[in-house]
Parts: structure tokens; sequence; C-alpha cells
């Protein structure tokens, strides 16, 4: 108390009178900020990378590899590091609808600091974006894509220094980066690759695996589900519990890592029940969008054909028709309404919305919502399929 | 941790182990800190440093607070001099980088004080 009372106003006059002389004095020559932690933020994290199409490489009859350089007359001098196992969203619009999809990278971090990223995309049967790529990707085309993302990475401190990978298809491109990142040094881990291809002429990227497994790091097993002719050293049928066990280290802690079709992680997930591993050791990636949830157990039934979805995007509001088989995302792009989008798997958060009234379904296992979501009505419209008319606000696209 | 000029070296390809490296010291630390087992039990982990501030906040330098303020351009002399700061009438600053400095909790007393100040101008208008 003492000393409070022995404070004085007048002490902070002089305060006032300098800083209103420096601000007279202040010159109009604010420099923009240029420290290592917004160097790093601004090279890591592009809001956009502008790129062009320097070689396509063939892979079969449904498969192409397309290597990516920067597009310096737009803007895009050097490509984004990223650790490996990231994908990048590429943005196109397909007869005036805005859409979006997540490609793995196949090359690997170091190419980018070379200038070069390689998508490795294979044609699906029905796929709007994937048919649109093989029908107008040519070299010289431009294209244009996000930075990096995704969290299908190894991290030395939550997972096992084993770690099982289980590819199948073209799920394969996540794990060709890592396996290269771990020959460059930029990842160290061990890595066993179990690898489903249908058959032995089936497999995509044989070569650059037979190459990689001369590491002593990285061990690649072929498993052929229909090749009466499979040759030594690869294993026939399906990857099963005992095939992993097989394969994984006796007494000693080991991840498994998943990328492919969702009939695979439908089958594998069931397996991996059987060896009991703890939670944390089993990392999906992302299929990509979800489609069909009326094959759902639990799609409940009696829903109508089509919704009308009333979506509010900052300050203008548009009332759009559609399936609703399709997903919120689906419904406004086919109506020419962008909507923010990254994974497209409802667990990167990028498309965060509000839902004002309506109902939704939610597919199980792209459930990533928290319970404060749940109490404030926000959802991702992505992996979000309409049951009745809706109400929601959407962020800007960015 | 990454306090002061740690980062000056750090080149974005090397970021992501020394992301990992700065998080295994702090984890490691606090083990030997409160003689506990961490590392075993990690089963998600998100590790910010000054970049990640940067890239969500845009903060200078990725600070998770702003700016630091400057003792004669403080609390106090920003709060005397409030409504001399704005540049013209009706017109009032509010958020983080104000009167209190960066955060939460002023960019929150900040936007109630603006709000006030409004309502105040609107009653008198209306009067
Ligand atoms: S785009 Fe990632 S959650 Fe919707």
């Amino acid at each position: 108390m003492a000393n409070l009372k022995k404070l004085s106003a007048k002490k902070f006059f002089p305060m006032l009178s300098d800083r209103q002389e420096r601000f007279n004095n202040a010159k109009a020559d604010l420099k923009p900020v240029s420290d290592q932690a917004t160097v790093i933020a601004k090279a890591l994290h592009p809001k956009r990378q502008y790129l062009k199409i320097a070689e396509i490489k063939e892979r079969g009859a449904d498969c192409k590899s397309f290597t990516l350089v920067p597009d310096t007359e737009k803007g895009t001098t050097a490509l984004a590091w990223f650790g490996a196992g990231k994908y990048l969203t590429v943005f196109e619009t397909i007869e005036g609808m805005p859409v979006t999809r997540g490609y793995s990278i196949s090359s690997s971090p170091k190419e980018s600091l070379e200038g070069k990223y390689v998508l490795t995309i294979k044609l699906v049967e029905g796929g709007l974006m994937s048919q649109y790529i093989f029908d107008n990707w040519a070299v010289g085309t431009s294209v244009e894509v996000s930075a990096p993302a995704g969290n299908f990475e190894y991290q030395p401190l939550r997972d096992a220094n084993k770690v099982i990978c289980l590819a199948g298809g073209s799920g394969i491109t996540p794990f060709i980066s890592m396996a290269k990142a771990i020959c460059d040094g930029d990842e160290d881990f061990q890595m066993t690759l179990l690898y489903g291809s249908r058959s032995y002429d089936n497999i995509l990227f044989k070569e650059e695996l037979d190459e990689l497994s001369k590491n002593d790091k990285i061990k690649v097993v072929h498993v052929l589900s229909s090749d009466d002719n499979a040759p030594e050293g690869t294993e026939k049928g399906f990857i099963t519990a005992d095939l992993i066990k097989k394969y994984a280290p006796e007494n000693e802690e080991y991840s498994v890592f998943l990328c492919g079709p969702q009939q695979m992680y439908e089958f594998v997930d069931k397996e991996l029940e059987k060896l009991n591993l703890p939670k944390k050791y089993i990392r999906h990636e992302m299929f990509g969008e979800f489609h069909n949830p009326q094959t759902q157990a639990d799609y409940p039934a009696g829903i109508p054909e089509t919704v009308k979805i009333k979506v509010t995007i900052q300050d203008k509001t548009y009332t759009v028709e559609g399936k609703s088989t399709d997903s919120v995302v689906q419904i406004l792009e086919k109506n020419g309404i962008a909507a923010p989008t990254r994974c497209r798997s409802g667990e990167c958060g990028f498309c965060h919305s509000h839902l004002i009234s309506g109902k939704i379904y939610v597919p199980k296992h792209l459930e990533y919502r928290r319970l404060a979501d749940y109490k404030f009505d926000c959802f991702h419209p992505c992996c979000s399929f309409p049951l009745t008319d809706l109400e929601i606000n959407v962020p800007v696209a960015k | 941790m990454t306090f002061g000029d740690v980062m000056k070296d750090i080149k974005p390809e090397d970021y992501k182990k020394f992301k990992t490296k700065v998080a295994k010291d702090m984890i490691e630390t606090c083990e030997k800190a409160l003689n506990i087992s961490i590392t075993p039990y990690i089963e998600e982990i998100e590790i910010a440093l000054p970049p990640t501030f940067c890239r969500y906040l845009n903060t200078p330098e990725g600070t998770p607070y702003g700016y630091m303020l400057e003792k004669w351009d403080s609390m106090i002399p920003r709060t005397v001099q409030y409504l001399q700061d704005q540049p013209f009438d009706n017109f009032y600053f509010c958020g983080a980088s104000q009167e209190r400095g960066d955060g939460y909790g002023c960019a929150y007393y900040t936007g109630e004080k603006a709000g006030g100040l409004v309502v105040k101008a609107i009653k008198k208008e209306g009067k």
C-alpha cells in the first residue's frame, strides 16, 4: 500500500509526449519482416504453387507419373520442401466446376529442392478429376497446386523405428517418397514394405523398388493376389495378419502404415485387429473422397434423392440442389461454388463449416469431429452427406 | 528453446528434423525433472515452433504473442492516448496488437471496449 501511494501519474506524462513525438517523427518505410521463422513458414507453406508439366511417364494402361516443375512465369520460382508422405492438392476447373483432389507426392523431398515433384495418378473408373487429368494434362500444361499437406509421415517420437508399410495399387506413392527419403538420409527408420498388386506384371514402380531395396533399411515384398506364376520371393494372396507377422520383428515394437484403396482398408483393418497392436502404431493415409454413403450399414433409410442446400459464404448466399448421395462439397462444386478443401476425407479440418439447420450423415471412419464441433454444430462438408435440406455457413475457398 | 537467433541457420529443409529435436529435448528435460516417463506414451504429437505461429498468425519472428511492447509505447500511454490515436471520427481500433499488446485476452478486451464506444456514439447520435 505504501508503495502504491507513492505512485504518481506525473511520471507518465513525459512518456505521453515522448510517444507522440516518436509517432510524429516516424518514417513510413516499414520494412517487411524477413526473420528466419518467417522465411521457413513462407517457404514450406506457400498458399499456391504454380507448376508446369515437364515430363509424363506411362505406368501401364491406367497410371501415369507427371513430373512437375516451377512455372516461373506465374511466379513460382522454387518448390516447397516437404516431409515424405505428404500430398499436394490439385486445383482444376472442370466444366465450370471448381474441383480439388489430393495426390501423394511420389518423388523425394530432396528432389523438391532440385525443382521437381512427381505425382503418380491412377485413372479411376468414373473419376471426375483423374479422367480430366488423363484427357488434358500434357507436357507444358500449367497446374495449380497447394503447399504439401497431410499427416501421413514417420514421426520418430511417436512411431516405432521398425515400420511395416502396407500398400495397395497406387497407394504405393507415399512409400516411394519415404523410401527415397531414407536413402537420402532425410528419414531414418527400417521399412518393410508389403506391396499388394494383382499380378507381377501389374506392379507399379517395380524397377524403382528393386533399386531402393538395395538399401539395407528397406525391404520390399510383393504380395500378388491373382498370379499363378508369381516368381520366387513374392507372396501369393492378400495382406493378412499372418503375413504381417511373418515380416514383423519378433519381440520388438513396430508401427504399421497403410495406404491403398478403401476395400484394402476394410480387409486389412480386420486383419490388424488380430495383432492387437497399440492404436498409435497403426496409421492410415486417407484414401481421398468417399462415395456411395448409401452402401454403409448405418446409412438411414428413406432419404430423399435430392436435397436443397442454402449456403452462405462470407456475404453471399446461394441456394443449390444436389443428390443426397453426393457430399456437401461435391454438391457445392457441381453448382460452381468453390469450398475450401485439402484432404477431402474429414481429417485436415480445412473445410470446417457451420451447420445451421438440417441433418447430415458422416461415415464412421471419417468422423474426425471433436466434442466442441458437436456442441457448436460444426462439420466437415467434404465427408458429410445431406439427409435433409440444409442451411450452412462455409468459409471462403483459399 | 527457440528464442533469439537459434533459428537463424535453420533452412526450410532442416526444419522438420529441428522441430523433432526441440520436442525431444523438451520431453527429455521434463522426464528428468519430473522423474516420469513420457515418450513411450506419445500417441499423437504436434510440435509448434516460431514458423508455426508465422504460418497461422502471421506474427513477427513467429512469436505466439506478437509484438513486444516498448516502454514508451506500453499499455498505460496507449490507454491514455487511445482516443487520440483514432485516425478519424467514429473509428476505433481493436484486436491483438492493440492497447494491451498481443494475445487473445487483449483482443477480447479491446473488442469489447471498441464495441462499447461504438454503442455509446450511436446512442449519442440518436439523441
Ligand atoms: S477437406 Fe480436409 S476435412 Fe474437409
